[in-house]
């Protein structure tokens, strides 16, 4: 059924392409927003990828490739987001409080650690976090996706857990004066 | 201390949480972006002709019972031409329709809706369409005097407009929204051939538009919906060339003619399933340039290769370009250059394209141009008027010209957004 939808799409059926789109939607907007941080980001970027995918449909050799294809276009449009981003100003300041400090990793971080934690990775490591634990991607699909090679994509999600590891403990460490203003 | 598979399925679960089970809204504005966008094929064919010297050879075969009709016919084009001469001689010189010519400016279209223009070597990029309106698609005529492009003041819905080259006189030629798919000017600029889909029913629709402005739309009674590929057949554009397939869901399509009155409607290569894409037409009306989604002995055991096709003797010969296009490579959109001797075409390899040259009739590998680019990213290419440059835009905005002769690439410091439609211009008198 999706690979008529798809080859209808491919030859300039638009409503075909809508159907196709409403299916993915749901999914898309919540990959782009868990590595956006942002809904209206989020909507641009699955709106760009979409429409991306729209365009170089006819290009597709094969169609039942297409929810692999479609999924590595938005997850584009959201590092072309993250990297087309203006970066505001962030000012903290951080107040030593010496002693000890709690392994942060050792009690799982609550929401806002972790929110602030993963802020803090590259793009490249968001998406890699995102197609790992929300989609269950294996590691071979997130190469394609990401268009890495297989053993980039094995030392890139070991490098994006460490470092939200280190960002958790880092956090940890941290007593801001006044929250961040975010930065996407 | 925690494990890995503790702070992994930590993250599972915020993933989920933070997902939620929202629906997004916004799906009924990607459909309207979607229906104001043309597909990769519709932008892919800037260069399509051969030269006129194929089409006096083909001429020389002409039956001998209609020599005498020949004689009159030549006689008129020399009258003809003359008059064209001695206009041009006190006006403005323009080019023959087909040819080579000399290389005018490039025109495209920015993300915001306006018409740019940039010279021949890329430089001096202007706007020369602003405003408002979103404009879109500018597509030069034979002669280089105008251009024509797309206005959309409801989303989807577009008017068929017209410009003089340096964008003044801006003006629509027709008076009635077309969802529109494609456009294509006569080769005498007096018409232009537009695909549209009807509302309602999904057909696609082929038109003729009075370039003028003063004749309405004609719209032909056709028994299939036409696909975005269609071309006035050269010499003298009496037929269109299309591909058709009854339903917008059918995967098979034939190849079609039909005059522009919307007569003699015409079979001219059999229905096949997914054959016939990115078509490009021989001046002499005969031989074709496409390529088949066919089967072959690569992974997944199907592949693009490019083929040549006469139409009036109905041989197909698939051409390879690349000695590996049987299983690892794939072959792409072919476009003629204007002397007829080449063609442009990009091979895929993985996910890896290649801009490449080479001679139209297969008989040796392509050459490849320029840097690598990912196969879906977005591309354009085309011969400049006078066949010597080629033009690649990969992406938004990076913009290649290669020099064919010595395959030397030159990356334009401010590149060209979208695809580009150059402006033919008459050649320097020697």
């Amino acid at each position: 059924m999706q690979r008529e939808l798809v080859e209808r799409a491919q030859r300039g059926d638009r409503e075909a392409f809508t159907d196709l789109a409403a299916a993915s939607l749901a999914r898309l907007d919540a990959v782009a927003r868990l590595i956006l941080r942002d809904p209206d980001l989020a909507k641009d970027a699955v709106q760009n990828g979409l429409l991306r995918a729209w365009r170089d449909l006819p290009t597709l050799r094969d169609p039942d490739r297409f929810d692999a294809w479609i999924r590595r276009l938005v997850v584009r449009a959201c590092l072309d987001e993250l990297r087309t981003q203006r970066r505001r100003p962030i000012t903290t300041t951080v107040i030593d409080i010496g002693g000890a400090v709690a392994d942060a990793s050792s009690a799982i971080a609550d929401q806002d650690q972790l929110e602030r934690a993963f802020r803090r990775l590259r793009p490249e490591d968001r998406a890699i976090l995102v197609l790992r634990h929300y989609l269950d991607l294996s590691v071979p699909e997130i190469a394609d996706s990401l268009r890495i090679p297989l053993g980039t994509a094995k030392s890139r999600l070991h490098r994006a857990t460490d470092d939200l590891r280190g960002a958790l403990a880092a956090d940890a460490r941290l007593v801001p004066a006044y929250a961040e203003e975010p930065t996407a | 201390m925690t494990t890995r598979l503790d702070l992994d399925r930590t993250l599972a679960e915020w993933f989920r949480a933070d997902a939620g089970e929202a629906l997004p809204d916004y799906l009924d504005e990607l459909v309207d972006r979607v229906a104001r966008e043309p597909q990769r094929r519709w932008w892919s064919s800037p260069e399509r002709w051969l030269p006129v010297d194929v089409t006096a050879r083909a001429s020389t075969f002409a039956l001998p019972r209609y020599g005498r009709l020949a004689i009159v016919a030549l006689l008129i084009l020399a009258i003809a031409a003359a008059a064209v001469f001695a206009v041009g001689s006190r006006n403005q010189r323009v080019p023959p329709p087909f040819g080579p010519a000399a290389n005018g400016s490039i025109v495209s279209w920015s993300q915001s809706g306006d018409i740019i223009a940039a010279d021949a070597d890329g430089s001096n990029s202007r706007i020369i369409v602003g405003g408002p309106s979103f404009d879109f698609a500018p597509w030069f005529s034979h002669d280089g005097t105008r251009f024509i492009f797309w206005r959309e003041p409801t989303a989807g819905q577009d008017l068929v407009m017209v410009a003089n080259a340096d964008g003044s006189g801006v003006r629509a030629l027709t008076d009635t929204l077309l969802y529109a798919d494609w456009f294509e000017w006569s080769p005498a600029d007096d018409a232009i051939a537009v695909v549209h889909t009807q509302a309602g029913t999904g057909k696609r629709l082929l038109s003729i538009v009075d370039a003028t402005g003063k004749a309405p739309l004609h719209t032909l009674d056709l028994p299939l919906g036409v696909d975005n590929d269609v071309y006035w057949l050269p010499p003298n554009g009496d037929e269109l060339l299309f591909t058709a397939r009854d339903k917008p869901e059918d995967p098979e399509n034939g190849l079609y003619a039909v005059k522009r009155d919307g007569t003699a409607f015409r079979q001219v290569a059999p229905v096949a399933s997914s054959h016939y894409n990115n078509l490009a037409v021989a001046l002499d009306g005969q031989r074709i340039a496409f390529s088949n989604v066919e089967a072959d002995s690569s992974g997944n055991g199907i592949g693009w290769h490019i083929h040549l096709r006469d139409l009036a003797t109905g041989s197909d010969t698939q051409v390879t370009f690349d000695p590996r296009a049987d299983g690892e490579v794939d072959e792409h959109e072919p476009i003629f250059s204007p002397d007829g001797t080449q063609l442009l075409l990009w091979t895929q390899t993985g996910d890896t394209g290649r801009l490449a040259v080479a001679p139209s009739d297969g008989t040796s590998h392509a050459r490849s141009l320029g840097p690598p680019f990912l196969w879906d990213d977005e591309y354009s290419y085309a011969f400049s008027p006078d066949g010597r440059t080629a033009i690649l835009n990969i992406g938004k905005g990076t913009t290649w010209l290669f020099d064919l002769e010595s395959g030397k690439g030159t990356r334009l410091s401010e590149g060209i957004p979208n695809f580009a439609s150059w402006q033919r211009l008459a050649q320097p008198l020697p």
